[in-house]
């Protein structure tokens, strides 16, 4: 796609795109539509099954990219609720017209500037980050696949449907933090975090190779809570606290940097948010390592050595 | 069906589903100046291709060198 912003950049734009087309699709057919600047991507999962019943599970939020790939998601969005409803039942009215069966997704591009939201395209399959919509719905995705592959009916109806929680997912990308360039060899040290309202989804364990040929995701990592709040302060805990990877670089920092930022804590964010606030983001980075760990045991030692025992021991 | 980008446009648009104001089968600059006057659209705006890929070129998503530029935010 190519973007537009004087009449005299048309000519031009036009004839790229269409040579663009022509060699990925075989006829050089253009679209042509307008641009929503500061645009969210807000998508609805539905299920449905072969006897028309359709059934949403609410919508995620897939806001936060870098290079158009998704890096955190979450459940449900930041939209007000009389939005939220009209969007869900918007999904799964056209799911229902179309005939479609099994788990999907109806994306949409949300504009805050005018609170309108534009279809962009179904996807006819399991997501990355279906596993969030499970945390807060406590329904297993998979699973209704399954059954509704095997031609039953869906086990739940529009009303059984009540999210009573909020779940954020992060994307641990085999990449580095700063340039998003791929970062590949032999993981020496992986922890996992543990702990009520935390899940992990991983690809890879210790002293195995990432290697270069493929995807760079090999671990998702997924928390939850009462409120969005809530869930947030579980993956800082997660983030920071539990997680070690050591012998590759990861997107780690940046998923952090990104949670804390307040733009992002207010829900104040776009697709460009990266992008936009890319040089603050690293400017937080604290990377930790095996040897941080030590020199704060280390400084235990020394504090203990020169005070003596605290009131606490 | 939902894999072509013009053609799901148009099934969404025919279930009462708001789609991005745009025009389709545009083949001169004209074109595009005169649906931006009629229709009161203002910069900036996108331009593209985005189809389905070709039978027999091994592929099974979108196309272009890589996927993910092609169609942004399908992954």
């Amino acid at each position: 796609m190519v973007r537009v912003d004087t009449p005299d950049q048309i000519p031009g734009a036009l004839a790229q795109a269409r040579s663009e087309a022509k060699k990925s699709f075989g006829n050089d057919t253009v679209l042509v539509e307008k641009y929503i600047e500061h645009g969210r991507h807000i998508e609805v999962q539905v299920v449905a099954d072969e006897y028309r019943h359709v059934v949403h599970l609410f919508e995620r939020e897939c806001t936060l990219q870098r290079r158009n790939q998704k890096i955190i998601e979450e459940a449900p969005s930041t939209l007000e609720n009389d939005l939220r409803q009209e969007i869900c039942v918007t999904a799964a009215r056209l799911m229902r017209r179309i005939g479609y069966t099994s788990a999907g997704a109806v994306e949409f591009l949300f504009d805050p500037a005018t609170q309108s939201f534009y279809f962009l395209e179904v996807n006819t399959r399991l997501q990355v980050e279906h596993g969030i919509t499970e945390l807060i719905t406590g329904l297993d995705i998979v699973g209704i696949m399954l059954d509704v592959a095997e031609g039953k009916p869906l086990p739940i109806k529009q009303i059984d449907v009540v999210p009573n929680r909020c779940a954020l997912e992060v994307r641990l990308n085999a990449e580095d933090p700063k340039t998003f360039g791929p970062s590949f060899g032999k993981i020496t040290r992986l922890r996992t975090p543990l702990g009520p309202n935390v899940r992990v989804l991983l690809g890879a364990a210790e002293g195995e190779d990432i290697p270069p040929y493929y995807d760079s995701l090999f671990m998702l990592l997924m928390t939850s809570g009462a409120d969005r709040a809530d869930a947030l302060r579980v993956m800082d805990r997660a983030l920071t606290g539990d997680l070690r990877i050591e012998g590759i670089k990861t997107l780690a920092p940046l998923l952090l940097s990104i949670i804390r930022h307040p733009k992002f804590i207010a829900g104040d964010f776009s697709t460009k948010f990266i992008d936009q606030h890319l040089p603050e983001l690293v400017s937080g980075f604290r990377e930790r390592t095996s040897e941080d760990e030590m020199l704060r045991v280390a400084q235990y030692v020394a504090e203990i050595s020169a005070l003596g025992p605290q009131s606490w021991m | 069906m939902m894999g072509d980008k013009i053609q799901a446009k148009e099934i969404a648009r025919r279930s009462n589903v708001p789609t991005i104001p745009g025009i389709e089968n545009v083949t001169s600059p004209d074109q595009i100046t005169d649906w931006m006057r009629d229709q009161d659209i203002a910069f900036p705006i996108m331009q593209g291709g985005c189809g389905r890929r070709r039978q027999g070129d091994g592929q099974s998503r979108y196309a272009g060198s890589d996927p993910r530029r092609a169609c942004p935010g399908s992954f």
